[in-house]
């Protein structure tokens, strides 16, 4: 009997793929990436954390994807405190219904930890993009159970500072441009389940698939 | 006892004596038939001719026109005096009304607010009797027979109701007549009738035009061929070719109106609304007793909900201090509101943010009129949201960070890019449109930008000149750059002063 067999005996008791079963995934649209992170996706459920210091690297186009997908389910997706104004028409011409964002300003550390955490545990959005919010480990302990009962993709924005600090994020990534220009790299250097590594995409499709 | 079989040929008994009782004043039998005949209904009609007008209260003075309808059907619904002295008329194009005054002040029909005047007026002829009915669009019904021997006959009832239903701003039509629809039609043919038996009324119908039973066109028009020209010509066709010639309708409305058939009317039962009180044993400040306190009064009100079937749109809850002014929590409601458990909630985060200036004796929660209950029913799966789920995140949103802090997206076709967004409710399908070109993020003001030098251009310049006719004119040229540490962003160059401004990033 070799030892493939002998793991694949349903007699023997594997965490860790009983709790991968479980949690949803959204497919990043980028094979590059899919094959790093843990069930070929952003994955559901669990606290995300993008650092970066930049805009207008590709931050949001890395993730449209994913977020047609959610918004496709008939969810919404909160926007909490985000830099800027969304604009509407560009979100529109990436295939999301600006009806369907939420976009909430609440003021800073407490009652932007509440905000997204109201938005995580409701069920109703399908993903919550969350800005600039230091968190505790406390907060982001709470945020990672309001994370799970609502199953939504929840993404927190950083600042590259942050990286060395400890964090029970399941998934962080650093954002930085590429040196030749065009395009991000992206350094997962912790990732729950899955291969960290560095990916570079350099072209996001302008087609709406 | 045996019972004959051919009473009508038996001879005939003499009427039984009638009981007396012990203070020899005779006791009747008390039957339904009996008791109508002795107290025969009395209706009085209440039309409000220009109920429109009265809905939106105008000034009285100006002449005012009530517009339905768009661009070139436009035509007038309704108007006041001045208008009318203007020589306009109901029904008119507005192109035409336009030409006969020289400004007139112009307001579209608003349907609820007049269902809204109408529910006032029932509201207030409920003092006068219970038995008040609507007529949708029109005017009211009364059935003032129980009220006559208290306010001293039809004539005084009728004046104190008159005067209180002139002091809500109408100005009614009236007409008094034994059954609800004689009087209706009364009171648009013939104003100010009064008909006091069933015996009269075919002679006093009879005088009125056909106009005022209000019938369909075609009916009326067929009328009018056959050379009907009053109310009284009508009365004296055959009912067999009546019904069979206009359908049982007509004949049925004239036997209600005469009184052969009954005409049973909904009773108007006024705006149910809760509200309910509860004084504390002891004077406190303590948020955590005034929320616990608040949670039974807010269970009793979703009990009250649940019986009624219905739903609030607004809560409001009134804090009593001593001397201070009432601190008034008021919570609007998006959702159902039938969720105990939410209502507290919601309470309770209001509270946080109240501030007490002295400690809270009572408790008192009041609540809107009930409308009826809205049910969206759930889904089986989690997958798609449901609409209650949805109406109590808003909820708690908005009473944590106000209804400003929290909106949705949606575009608008305006060439000018900071307008040509919208802050809209979350939810609410607007069909808008999409450029592929445009950068997700937009900054709320152009920022000046010091040197050009570091920026690579990408796309193109886009011209945008648009506004000249509003007074906000631009003439930009657009450019996608690329920034030395590989930002792409939308900067735009102002033709006039010849400077360059950022504009968006395209995240």
């Amino acid at each position: 009997m070799s030892l493939d067999e002998l793991l694949d005996d349903p007699r023997v008791f594997r965490p860790r793929r009983l709790g991968k079963a479980e949690r949803g995934v959204l497919p990043t649209g980028f094979p590059l990436l899919d094959a790093h992170l843990p069930g070929g996706g952003w994955p559901c459920g669990v606290l995300i954390e993008l650092l970066s210091d930049d805009t207008g690297i590709g931050e949001l186009r890395l993730l449209m994807p994913a977020l047609r997908q959610a918004a496709a389910r008939g969810r919404w997706i909160a926007w909490v405190s985000p830099p800027h104004v969304p604009y509407a028409p560009a979100l529109t011409g990436m295939g999301l219904d600006p009806a369907c964002c939420l976009v909430t300003r609440p003021g800073r550390g407490e009652e932007r930890i509440w905000t997204i955490e109201q938005a995580l545990r409701s069920g109703v959005c399908g993903a919550v993009l969350a800005w600039s919010c230091s968190m505790s480990g406390r907060h982001a302990r709470r945020l990672q159970l309001a994370a799970e009962a609502g199953d939504a993709l929840a993404i927190v924005f950083q600042s590259l500072r942050v990286k060395h600090q400890r964090s029970p994020a399941a998934l962080r990534l650093c954002l930085t441009p590429a040196a030749s220009g065009a395009g991000v790299v992206i350094d997962l250097f912790k990732c729950r389940g899955g291969k960290t590594g560095q990916v570079v995409i350099t072209g996001f499709s302008r087609e709406v698939p | 006892m045996t019972l004959s079989l051919f009473p009508e040929l038996e001879p005939r008994k003499p009427a039984r004596k009638k009981a007396r009782g012990a203070a020899g004043l005779s006791l009747v039998t008390a039957s339904p038939r009996s008791a109508r005949r002795r107290h025969p209904a009395l209706w009085l009609c209440l039309r409000f001719p220009d109920l429109i007008v009265e809905a939106l209260s105008p000034a009285s003075d100006h002449p005012c026109l009530v517009v339905e309808g768009e661009g070139s059907a436009a035509c007038v619904a309704a108007l006041n005096t001045p208008a009318r002295a203007a020589g306009i008329l109901s029904g008119m194009r507005l192109s035409s009304a336009l030409a006969l005054l020289a400004s007139p002040r112009l307001l579209r029909r608003e349907p609820d607010r007049e269902r809204a005047c109408l529910n006032r007026a029932a509201d207030a002829a409920l003092a006068f009797t219970d038995r008040v009915s609507l007529l949708p669009g029109e005017g009211l019904l009364l059935e003032v027979r129980g009220s006559l021997r208290l306010f001293g006959g039809l004539a005084p009832l009728r004046r104190l109701i008159l005067r209180r239903i002139r002091a809500l701003g109408h100005r009614p039509v009236w007409a008094t007549a034994p059954t609800p629809l004689a009087a209706v039609w009364l009171s648009r043919g013939e104003p100010e009738a009064v008909v006091e038996s069933l015996s009269e009324l075919p002679a006093r119908l009879g005088r009125l035009a056909p106009d005022c039973m209000a019938l369909a066109p075609d009916v009326w028009r067929n009328l009018e061929g056959i050379g009907i020209r009053r109310m009284e010509d009508i009365l004296r066709l055959p009912r067999a070719g009546l019904s069979r010639r206009w359908g049982p309708t007509l004949q049925a409305n004239l036997d209600r109106a005469l009184g052969s058939l009954p005409d049973p009317r909904p009773c108007w039962r006024g705006q149910l609304c809760f509200q309910t009180h509860h004084d504390l044993p002891m004077e406190s400040s303590s948020r955590l007793q005034l929320v616990r306190v608040a949670r039974h009064l807010l269970h009793a009100l979703v009990r009250f909900l649940r019986v009624h079937d219905s739903q609030v749109e607004w809560i409001e809850c009134c804090l009593a201090h001593h001397r201070a002014e009432h601190t008034r929590i008021r919570l609007n409601l998006l959702g159902s509101g039938r969720d105990v458990d939410a209502l507290a909630e919601l309470f309770s985060i209001r509270m946080e943010r109240v501030v007490l200036p002295e400690p809270v004796h009572s408790l008192s929660v009041t609540s809107a009129p009930l409308k009826a209950q809205r049910i969206e029913s759930r889904q089986l799966f989690r997958e798609m949201a449901d609409g209650e789920s949805e109406s109590l995140l808003l909820d708690r949103l908005y009473s944590r960070l106000g209804p400003e802090r929290v909106f949705a997206l949606a575009s608008r076709p305006v060439h000018r890019p900071e307008a040509s967004w919208q802050v809209c409710e979350p939810g609410r399908e607007v069909a808008g449109y999409g450029r592929q070109d445009r950068p997700l993020w937009l900054l709320s003001e152009p920022r000046l930008l010091d040197s050009m030098d570091a920026l690579t251009p990408l796309a193109g310049p886009e011209r945008i000149e648009t506004g000249w006719w509003e007074g906000r004119d631009i003439q930009r040229d657009y450019y996608r750059v690329r920034s030395r540490h590989g930002h792409e962003a939308w900067v735009f160059r102002d033709r006039r002063d010849r400077r360059w401004f950022l504009h968006g990033f395209f995240g």
